[in-house]
Protein backbone atom coordinates (compact mmCIF):
# COMPACT_ATOMS: atom_id res chain seq x y z
CA UNK A 1 0.00 0.00 0.00
CA UNK A 2 1.45 3.14 -0.67
CA UNK A 3 -0.55 5.37 1.76
CA UNK A 4 0.96 3.14 4.59
CA UNK A 5 3.99 5.69 4.72
CA UNK A 6 1.56 8.45 5.54
CA UNK A 7 -0.72 6.71 8.36
CA UNK A 8 0.45 7.79 11.57
CA UNK A 9 0.62 4.21 13.71
CA UNK A 10 -1.92 5.01 16.34
CA UNK A 11 -0.07 2.94 18.76
CA UNK A 12 3.25 3.98 21.00
CA UNK A 13 4.47 3.34 23.93
CA UNK A 14 2.32 4.93 26.54
CA UNK A 15 -0.34 3.05 24.89
CA UNK A 16 1.24 -0.17 24.63
CA UNK A 17 -0.16 -2.75 26.84
CA UNK A 18 2.57 -4.10 29.29
CA UNK A 19 4.46 -7.20 28.64
CA UNK A 20 3.16 -6.82 24.71
CA UNK A 21 5.92 -7.54 22.43
CA UNK A 22 6.20 -4.94 19.59
CA UNK A 23 8.56 -3.14 17.59
CA UNK A 24 9.38 0.48 16.51
CA UNK A 25 7.50 1.18 13.75
CA UNK A 26 8.72 4.66 13.66
CA UNK A 27 10.03 7.85 15.99
CA UNK A 28 8.55 11.19 15.68
CA UNK A 29 12.02 12.95 16.27
CA UNK A 30 10.60 16.11 15.36
CA UNK A 31 8.80 15.87 18.58
CA UNK A 32 11.94 15.36 20.53
CA UNK A 33 14.32 17.94 21.86
CA UNK A 34 17.92 16.88 20.28
CA UNK A 35 19.71 15.52 23.59
CA UNK A 36 16.57 13.52 23.99
CA UNK A 37 16.41 11.78 20.31
CA UNK A 38 20.48 11.31 20.32
CA UNK A 39 19.57 10.17 23.90
CA UNK A 40 17.19 8.07 22.53
CA UNK A 41 19.09 6.75 19.76
CA UNK A 42 22.31 5.79 21.92
CA UNK A 43 20.11 3.36 24.10
CA UNK A 44 19.13 1.46 20.78
CA UNK A 45 15.60 3.12 19.93
CA UNK A 46 15.68 3.16 16.06
CA UNK A 47 13.04 1.33 13.63
CA UNK A 48 12.48 -2.06 13.74
CA UNK A 49 13.96 -2.94 17.14
CA UNK A 50 11.82 -5.29 19.70
CA UNK A 51 10.71 -2.82 22.45
CA UNK A 52 7.83 -4.44 25.58
CA UNK A 53 6.79 -2.18 28.47
CA UNK A 54 7.46 -3.54 31.73
CA UNK A 55 6.63 -1.14 34.31
CA UNK A 56 4.69 1.90 34.72
CA UNK A 57 5.36 4.07 37.61
CA UNK A 58 2.07 5.73 39.60
CA UNK A 59 2.24 8.93 40.31
CA UNK A 60 -0.37 10.15 37.48
CA UNK A 61 1.98 9.82 34.54
CA UNK A 62 4.89 8.64 35.85
CA UNK A 63 7.74 7.24 33.58
CA UNK A 64 7.21 4.27 31.50
CA UNK A 65 10.10 1.25 32.00
CA UNK A 66 10.67 -1.03 29.13
CA UNK A 67 12.67 -3.27 27.55
CA UNK A 68 14.66 -2.59 24.41
CA UNK A 69 17.41 -5.16 23.51
CA UNK A 70 19.14 -6.42 26.73
CA UNK A 71 18.40 -3.31 28.69
CA UNK A 72 15.60 -2.28 30.75
CA UNK A 73 15.42 2.00 30.63
CA UNK A 74 12.60 4.61 31.73
CA UNK A 75 11.37 6.93 29.19
CA UNK A 76 9.16 9.63 29.98
CA UNK A 77 5.64 10.05 28.65
CA UNK A 78 6.57 12.72 26.70
CA UNK A 79 9.51 10.68 24.48
CA UNK A 80 7.75 7.40 25.02
CA UNK A 81 4.61 9.17 23.25
CA UNK A 82 7.42 9.79 20.29
CA UNK A 83 8.25 6.17 19.79
CA UNK A 84 5.24 4.51 17.52
CA UNK A 85 5.19 0.96 17.93
CA UNK A 86 3.66 -2.27 16.49
CA UNK A 87 3.02 -5.34 17.92
CA UNK A 88 5.28 -7.91 17.00
CA UNK A 89 3.82 -10.65 14.82
CA UNK A 90 5.24 -14.14 13.66
CA UNK A 91 7.32 -12.96 10.61
CA UNK B 1 57.22 2.19 -0.95
CA UNK B 2 54.16 4.08 0.69
CA UNK B 3 52.74 5.40 4.03
CA UNK B 4 52.07 2.76 7.27
CA UNK B 5 48.33 1.13 6.40
CA UNK B 6 46.08 3.11 7.70
CA UNK B 7 43.38 0.90 10.05
CA UNK B 8 40.26 2.86 11.41
CA UNK B 9 38.44 1.78 14.59
CA UNK B 10 34.64 2.42 14.19
CA UNK B 11 31.37 1.34 15.88
CA UNK B 12 28.71 2.48 18.28
CA UNK B 13 29.47 4.82 20.90
CA UNK B 14 30.35 2.90 24.27
CA UNK B 15 31.16 -0.17 22.44
CA UNK B 16 34.35 0.27 24.19
CA UNK B 17 36.31 1.36 20.78
CA UNK B 18 38.57 4.07 23.05
CA UNK B 19 39.60 1.14 25.84
CA UNK B 20 40.58 -1.16 22.56
CA UNK B 21 42.12 1.45 21.04
CA UNK B 22 44.44 2.28 23.85
CA UNK B 23 45.05 -1.92 24.86
CA UNK B 24 46.20 -1.91 20.76
CA UNK B 25 48.41 0.58 20.92
CA UNK B 26 49.47 0.98 24.34
CA UNK B 27 50.41 4.32 25.59
CA UNK B 28 51.16 5.45 22.07
CA UNK B 29 48.42 7.62 21.11
CA UNK B 30 48.11 10.65 19.70
CA UNK B 31 45.06 13.17 20.07
CA UNK B 32 44.47 15.95 17.68
CA UNK B 33 41.48 17.86 16.36
CA UNK B 34 38.99 17.83 13.19
CA UNK B 35 38.60 21.24 11.89
CA UNK B 36 35.85 22.56 12.38
CA UNK B 37 34.03 20.56 14.76
CA UNK B 38 34.93 19.66 18.52
CA UNK B 39 35.42 16.29 18.21
CA UNK B 40 39.13 14.92 18.70
CA UNK B 41 41.20 12.55 16.39
CA UNK B 42 42.85 9.57 18.35
CA UNK B 43 45.14 8.48 16.25
CA UNK B 44 48.21 5.38 17.34
CA UNK B 45 50.75 3.25 16.05
CA UNK B 46 50.33 -0.19 15.93
CA UNK B 47 53.12 -2.46 15.52
CA UNK B 48 52.28 -5.66 13.67
CA UNK B 49 53.30 -8.97 15.06
CA UNK B 50 55.83 -9.29 11.59
CA UNK B 51 57.05 -5.92 12.79
CA UNK B 52 55.18 -3.86 10.21
CA UNK B 53 53.43 -0.82 11.45
CA UNK B 54 49.80 -0.12 11.22
CA UNK B 55 48.32 4.04 11.96
CA UNK B 56 44.73 3.25 13.76
CA UNK B 57 42.75 5.97 14.29
CA UNK B 58 39.99 5.88 16.54
CA UNK B 59 36.86 7.31 14.59
CA UNK B 60 34.02 8.76 16.83
CA UNK B 61 30.76 6.62 17.60
CA UNK B 62 28.28 6.29 15.29
CA UNK B 63 24.61 4.49 14.97
CA UNK B 64 24.34 4.68 11.29
CA UNK B 65 26.35 5.99 8.42
CA UNK B 66 23.65 9.05 7.85
CA UNK B 67 25.21 11.35 10.13
CA UNK B 68 23.09 13.55 12.58
CA UNK B 69 25.88 15.16 14.45
CA UNK B 70 28.85 16.45 13.50
CA UNK B 71 30.97 13.60 14.75
CA UNK B 72 28.97 10.98 13.07
CA UNK B 73 29.44 13.16 10.20
CA UNK B 74 33.50 12.96 10.44
CA UNK B 75 33.11 9.18 10.59
CA UNK B 76 30.54 8.68 7.55
CA UNK B 77 33.24 10.96 5.93
CA UNK B 78 36.14 8.90 6.46
CA UNK B 79 35.09 5.33 6.37
CA UNK B 80 33.74 6.50 3.19
CA UNK B 81 36.74 8.10 1.81
CA UNK B 82 34.91 11.49 1.26
CA UNK B 83 37.05 13.05 4.19
CA UNK B 84 39.30 15.67 2.99
CA UNK B 85 41.80 15.52 6.23
CA UNK B 86 41.99 11.90 6.31
CA UNK B 87 42.68 8.93 3.65
CA UNK B 88 40.60 6.46 3.08
CA UNK B 89 41.38 3.34 5.72
CA UNK B 90 42.93 0.49 4.33
CA UNK B 91 40.90 -1.63 6.52
CA UNK B 92 38.32 -1.30 9.53
CA UNK B 93 37.84 -2.96 12.90
CA UNK B 94 34.02 -3.13 13.93
CA UNK B 95 33.68 -2.79 17.41
CA UNK B 96 30.42 -4.51 18.77
CA UNK B 97 29.12 -4.43 22.17
CA UNK B 98 28.48 -8.32 22.79
CA UNK B 99 25.28 -7.57 25.04
CA UNK B 100 24.14 -5.61 22.47
CA UNK B 101 24.66 -7.52 19.59
CA UNK B 102 21.59 -6.69 17.32
CA UNK B 103 21.71 -3.14 17.62
CA UNK B 104 25.01 -3.11 16.94
CA UNK B 105 25.38 -5.37 14.02
CA UNK B 106 22.72 -3.21 11.94
CA UNK B 107 25.74 -0.40 11.74
CA UNK B 108 28.38 -3.32 11.32
CA UNK B 109 25.94 -4.24 7.90
CA UNK B 110 26.34 -0.93 6.91
CA UNK B 111 29.99 -1.13 7.22
CA UNK B 112 30.48 -4.20 5.56
CA UNK B 113 28.39 -3.44 2.88
CA UNK B 114 31.12 -0.37 1.95
CA UNK B 115 33.32 -3.31 0.82
CA UNK B 116 36.51 -2.40 2.95
CA UNK B 117 38.25 -5.08 4.96
CA UNK B 118 36.58 -5.73 7.92
CA UNK B 119 37.14 -7.47 11.04
CA UNK B 120 34.81 -7.56 13.85
CA UNK B 121 36.03 -6.94 17.31
CA UNK B 122 32.81 -8.35 19.87
CA UNK B 123 33.69 -6.62 22.60
CA UNK B 124 33.03 -7.04 26.23
CA UNK B 125 32.17 -10.62 25.66
CA UNK B 126 32.82 -11.00 29.34
CA UNK B 127 30.02 -8.63 30.30
CA UNK B 128 27.74 -10.62 28.02
CA UNK B 129 28.58 -13.84 29.27
CA UNK B 130 27.53 -12.20 33.06
CA UNK B 131 24.74 -11.92 32.07
CA UNK B 132 24.08 -15.26 31.07
CA UNK B 133 24.81 -14.81 27.38
CA UNK B 134 26.37 -16.98 25.33
CA UNK B 135 27.55 -16.10 21.28
CA UNK B 136 29.10 -17.90 19.04
CA UNK B 137 31.91 -16.21 17.11
CA UNK B 138 32.12 -18.86 14.62
CA UNK B 139 28.20 -18.60 13.56
CA UNK B 140 28.61 -14.71 13.82
CA UNK B 141 31.49 -14.60 11.46
CA UNK B 142 30.04 -17.07 9.16
CA UNK B 143 27.00 -15.03 8.70
CA UNK B 144 28.73 -11.83 8.15
CA UNK B 145 31.46 -13.15 5.82
CA UNK B 146 34.06 -11.72 7.76
CA UNK B 147 36.08 -12.61 10.77
CA UNK B 148 35.02 -12.39 14.27
CA UNK B 149 37.53 -11.47 17.18
CA UNK B 150 36.15 -11.89 20.98
CA UNK B 151 37.66 -9.48 22.93
CA UNK B 152 37.56 -7.79 26.25
CA UNK B 153 39.65 -4.66 26.06
CA UNK B 154 39.80 -3.70 29.37
CA UNK B 155 41.39 -6.26 30.34
CA UNK B 156 43.47 -7.18 27.14
CA UNK B 157 41.98 -10.47 26.60
CA UNK B 158 41.68 -11.29 23.19
CA UNK B 159 44.28 -8.51 21.60
CA UNK B 160 46.52 -10.66 20.00
CA UNK B 161 44.27 -12.38 18.15
CA UNK B 162 42.66 -9.27 16.93
CA UNK B 163 46.32 -7.89 15.75
CA UNK B 164 46.55 -11.16 13.78
CA UNK B 165 43.65 -10.18 12.03
CA UNK B 166 44.02 -6.62 11.31
CA UNK B 167 47.86 -8.28 10.10
CA UNK B 168 45.71 -10.49 7.39
CA UNK B 169 43.50 -7.58 6.65
CA UNK B 170 46.04 -5.09 5.33
CA UNK B 171 48.89 -7.83 4.38
CA UNK B 172 47.35 -8.31 0.58
CA UNK B 173 48.80 -4.68 0.39
CA UNK B 174 45.65 -4.45 -2.22
CA UNK B 175 44.44 -1.12 -1.98
CA UNK B 176 40.77 -0.70 -0.95
CA UNK B 177 38.71 -0.50 -3.72
CA UNK B 178 35.82 2.48 -3.53
CA UNK B 179 33.26 2.14 -1.11
CA UNK B 180 29.44 1.60 -2.22
CA UNK B 181 27.99 4.28 -0.27
CA UNK B 182 24.46 3.40 -1.77
CA UNK B 183 24.64 0.79 -0.04
CA UNK B 184 22.74 0.57 3.37
CA UNK B 185 20.87 4.10 3.31
CA UNK B 186 17.58 4.84 4.80
CA UNK B 187 15.22 3.60 3.16
CA UNK B 188 16.22 -0.27 3.55
CA UNK B 189 17.05 0.50 7.35
CA UNK B 190 14.10 -1.59 9.00
CA UNK B 191 15.20 -4.47 6.84
CA UNK B 192 18.98 -3.96 7.95
CA UNK B 193 17.25 -4.17 11.62
CA UNK B 194 15.63 -7.30 11.02
CA UNK B 195 18.77 -8.98 8.78
CA UNK B 196 20.64 -8.02 12.12
CA UNK B 197 18.64 -9.22 14.60
CA UNK B 198 18.50 -12.84 12.79
CA UNK B 199 22.12 -12.69 12.82
CA UNK B 200 21.86 -12.05 16.65
CA UNK B 201 19.41 -14.62 17.22
CA UNK B 202 21.55 -17.39 15.30
CA UNK B 203 25.20 -16.48 16.97
CA UNK B 204 23.27 -16.56 20.60
CA UNK B 205 24.15 -20.39 21.83
CA UNK B 206 21.98 -19.82 24.95
CA UNK B 207 20.25 -16.83 26.44
CA UNK B 208 19.42 -17.47 30.27
CA UNK B 209 16.93 -15.20 31.60
CA UNK B 210 19.36 -15.38 34.97
CA UNK B 211 18.29 -12.09 36.15
CA UNK B 212 14.42 -13.48 36.42
CA UNK B 213 14.97 -12.89 40.25
CA UNK B 214 15.47 -8.97 39.59
CA UNK B 215 12.40 -8.89 36.94
CA UNK B 216 10.65 -10.53 40.50
CA UNK B 217 12.07 -7.88 42.76
CA UNK B 218 11.12 -5.13 39.92
CA UNK B 219 7.53 -5.85 39.94
CA UNK B 220 7.72 -5.46 43.56
CA UNK B 221 9.53 -2.60 43.87
CA UNK B 222 8.41 -0.57 41.00
CA UNK B 223 4.81 -2.04 41.74
CA UNK B 224 2.37 1.19 41.05
CA UNK B 225 1.25 1.19 45.07
CA UNK B 226 3.94 -1.06 46.52
CA UNK B 227 6.55 0.67 45.47
CA UNK B 228 6.01 4.29 46.81
CA UNK B 229 5.78 2.79 50.21
CA UNK B 230 8.72 0.73 50.27
CA UNK B 231 10.34 3.58 48.98
CA UNK B 232 9.04 5.77 51.97
CA UNK B 233 10.16 2.73 54.28
CA UNK B 234 13.32 2.44 53.33
CA UNK B 235 14.24 5.92 53.86
CA UNK B 236 12.22 6.02 57.04
CA UNK B 237 14.16 2.91 58.30
CA UNK B 238 17.56 4.63 56.86
CA UNK B 239 16.98 8.07 58.86
CA UNK B 240 15.92 6.46 61.84
CA UNK B 241 18.73 3.93 61.73
CA UNK B 242 21.32 7.53 60.98
CA UNK B 243 19.82 8.97 64.69
CA UNK B 244 19.49 5.55 66.66
CA UNK B 245 22.42 3.41 66.10
CA UNK B 246 25.07 6.59 65.77
CA UNK B 247 23.73 6.70 69.20
CA UNK B 248 26.09 4.55 71.28
CA UNK B 249 29.41 5.01 69.08
CA UNK B 250 28.39 8.78 69.50
CA UNK B 251 27.95 8.87 73.30
CA UNK B 252 31.08 6.16 73.20
CA UNK B 253 33.26 9.43 71.26
CA UNK B 254 31.60 11.49 73.51
CA UNK B 255 32.69 9.92 77.07
CA UNK B 256 35.95 9.81 75.39
CA UNK B 257 36.43 13.25 75.04
CA UNK B 258 35.44 14.03 78.37
CA UNK B 259 37.64 11.84 79.72
CA UNK B 260 40.63 13.45 77.67
CA UNK B 261 39.34 16.54 78.73
CA UNK B 262 39.58 15.47 82.17
CA UNK B 263 42.82 13.67 82.46
CA UNK B 264 44.63 16.98 80.88
CA UNK B 265 42.74 19.19 83.14
CA UNK B 266 44.26 16.89 85.99
CA UNK B 267 47.54 16.97 84.48
CA UNK B 268 48.06 20.58 83.68
CA UNK B 269 48.37 23.37 85.59
CA UNK B 270 45.32 26.10 84.63
CA UNK B 271 45.96 28.69 82.44
CA UNK B 272 45.60 29.93 78.58
CA UNK B 273 47.40 26.72 77.31
CA UNK B 274 45.20 24.13 79.04
CA UNK B 275 42.09 26.24 78.60
CA UNK B 276 42.50 26.28 74.35
CA UNK B 277 43.92 22.30 74.73
CA UNK B 278 40.48 21.34 76.63
CA UNK B 279 37.99 24.17 76.26
CA UNK B 280 39.18 24.86 72.39
CA UNK B 281 41.15 21.90 71.00
CA UNK B 282 39.06 19.21 72.42
CA UNK B 283 35.71 20.14 73.03
CA UNK B 284 35.59 22.38 69.48
CA UNK B 285 36.78 18.76 67.36
CA UNK B 286 35.20 16.46 69.60
CA UNK B 287 32.12 18.20 69.16
CA UNK B 288 32.17 17.71 65.30
CA UNK B 289 33.96 13.97 65.53
CA UNK B 290 30.69 12.94 67.77
CA UNK B 291 28.72 13.17 64.58
CA UNK B 292 31.05 10.80 62.21
CA UNK B 293 28.88 7.83 63.52
CA UNK B 294 26.18 9.37 61.43
CA UNK B 295 27.68 10.49 58.51
CA UNK B 296 29.37 7.50 58.39
CA UNK B 297 26.01 5.27 58.71
CA UNK B 298 24.18 7.65 56.15
CA UNK B 299 27.19 7.10 53.51
CA UNK B 300 26.85 3.48 54.15
CA UNK B 301 23.19 3.67 53.36
CA UNK B 302 23.69 5.50 50.15
CA UNK B 303 26.32 3.60 49.05
CA UNK B 304 23.82 0.02 49.31
CA UNK B 305 21.19 2.09 47.91
CA UNK B 306 23.55 2.65 44.51
CA UNK B 307 25.48 -0.40 44.34
CA UNK B 308 22.28 -2.94 44.69
CA UNK B 309 20.65 -0.27 41.96
CA UNK B 310 18.03 0.97 43.97
CA UNK B 311 18.56 4.13 43.35
CA UNK B 312 17.19 4.12 39.67
CA UNK B 313 14.23 2.39 40.79
CA UNK B 314 13.88 5.22 43.10
CA UNK B 315 14.32 7.92 40.34
CA UNK B 316 11.70 6.13 37.96
CA UNK B 317 9.39 6.45 41.18
CA UNK B 318 10.42 9.85 42.05
CA UNK B 319 10.25 11.25 38.56
CA UNK B 320 6.64 12.48 38.65
CA UNK B 321 6.85 13.92 41.82
CA UNK B 322 10.32 15.67 41.04
CA UNK B 323 8.66 17.28 37.86
CA UNK B 324 6.54 18.66 38.93
CA UNK B 325 9.36 20.92 40.74
CA UNK B 326 11.15 21.20 37.24
CA UNK B 327 13.54 18.32 37.83
CA UNK B 328 13.77 15.12 36.60
CA UNK B 329 13.92 12.02 38.66
CA UNK B 330 17.11 11.24 38.71
CA UNK B 331 17.79 14.42 40.63
CA UNK B 332 16.55 12.53 43.40
CA UNK B 333 19.64 10.55 43.17
CA UNK B 334 22.26 13.39 43.99
CA UNK B 335 19.42 15.13 46.58
CA UNK B 336 19.72 12.44 48.45
CA UNK B 337 23.12 11.88 48.47
CA UNK B 338 23.60 15.43 49.93
CA UNK B 339 22.14 14.98 52.57
CA UNK B 340 25.42 13.02 53.13
CA UNK B 341 27.25 15.55 51.39
CA UNK B 342 26.57 18.02 48.98
CA UNK B 343 29.76 17.33 47.34
CA UNK B 344 29.74 14.10 46.02
CA UNK B 345 25.76 14.76 45.69
CA UNK B 346 26.87 17.59 43.12
CA UNK B 347 29.02 15.05 41.75
CA UNK B 348 26.68 12.81 41.03
CA UNK B 349 24.74 15.17 39.07
CA UNK B 350 26.44 13.93 36.17
CA UNK B 351 24.11 11.72 35.24
CA UNK B 352 21.30 14.20 34.80
CA UNK B 353 21.79 14.15 30.63
CA UNK B 354 19.65 18.03 30.85
CA UNK B 355 21.91 20.70 30.66
CA UNK B 356 19.41 23.09 32.79
CA UNK B 357 17.97 20.07 34.91
CA UNK B 358 21.40 19.73 35.98
CA UNK B 359 22.16 23.23 36.94
CA UNK B 360 19.27 23.25 39.16
CA UNK B 361 19.71 20.31 40.96
CA UNK B 362 23.52 21.25 41.40
CA UNK B 363 22.32 24.44 43.13
CA UNK B 364 19.69 22.57 45.02
CA UNK B 365 21.65 20.16 46.56
CA UNK B 366 24.43 22.83 48.88
CA UNK B 367 20.47 23.51 50.40
CA UNK B 368 19.85 20.27 51.05
CA UNK B 369 20.74 19.47 54.92
CA UNK B 370 24.40 17.60 54.47
CA UNK B 371 25.85 15.63 57.21
CA UNK B 372 28.22 17.99 58.86
CA UNK B 373 25.31 20.73 58.87
CA UNK B 374 24.17 19.08 61.96
CA UNK B 375 26.31 19.63 64.24
CA UNK B 376 25.45 23.16 63.90
CA UNK B 377 21.69 22.71 63.74
CA UNK B 378 22.38 20.74 67.34
CA UNK B 379 23.95 23.15 68.58
CA UNK B 380 21.55 26.02 68.23
CA UNK B 381 18.81 23.92 68.76
CA UNK B 382 20.21 22.85 71.90
CA UNK B 383 20.82 26.85 72.79
CA UNK B 384 17.40 27.59 71.58
CA UNK B 385 14.79 24.75 73.16
CA UNK B 386 16.88 24.06 76.47
CA UNK B 387 13.39 24.50 78.80
CA UNK B 388 11.57 21.75 77.02
CA UNK B 389 12.92 18.67 78.68
CA UNK B 390 9.53 17.50 79.47
CA UNK B 391 9.36 16.63 75.67
CA UNK B 392 10.99 13.55 74.37
CA UNK B 393 14.40 14.81 73.24
CA UNK B 394 14.97 12.85 70.15
CA UNK B 395 11.72 14.07 69.09
CA UNK B 396 11.96 17.37 69.98
CA UNK B 397 15.48 17.60 67.84
CA UNK B 398 14.03 15.48 65.23
CA UNK B 399 11.46 18.21 63.84
CA UNK B 400 13.78 20.74 64.91
CA UNK B 401 16.17 19.52 62.47
CA UNK B 402 13.14 19.08 60.16
CA UNK B 403 12.43 22.45 60.44
CA UNK B 404 15.83 23.61 59.89
CA UNK B 405 16.07 21.51 56.61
Amino acid sequence: MDMSRTVVPALDLVSLPRRQRATVAAIDWTRLAVPEARRLRELGFDEGVAVEVLHRASLGSGPIACRIGRMTVALRRAVAGAVHVAPATAE
Amino acid sequence: MHAAPLVALVGNPNAGKSALFNALTGARQKVGNYPGVTVERHSGRLVLDDGRPVELIDLPGAYSLEPSSPDERVTRDVVTGASSLERLPDALVVVVDAANLDNHLRFTLQLIALGLPVVVALNMVDLAERDGLTLDAAVLERELGVPVIPTVAVRRRGIDALRGAVADLVGGGARPRAPDVSAGTQDDIVQLQRRARRIATAATVSETAGRRWAHLLDTVALHPIVGPLLLVTILFVMFQAVFTWAAVPADAIDAGFATLQDAIKGAMPDGFFRSLLTDGLIAGVGAVIVFLPQILILFLFILILESSGYMVRAAFLMDRLMATVGLSGRAFIPLLSSFACAVPGIMATRVIEDEKDRLTTILIAPLMTCSARWPVYTLIIGAMIPIRRSHRSSGCRASSCLACS
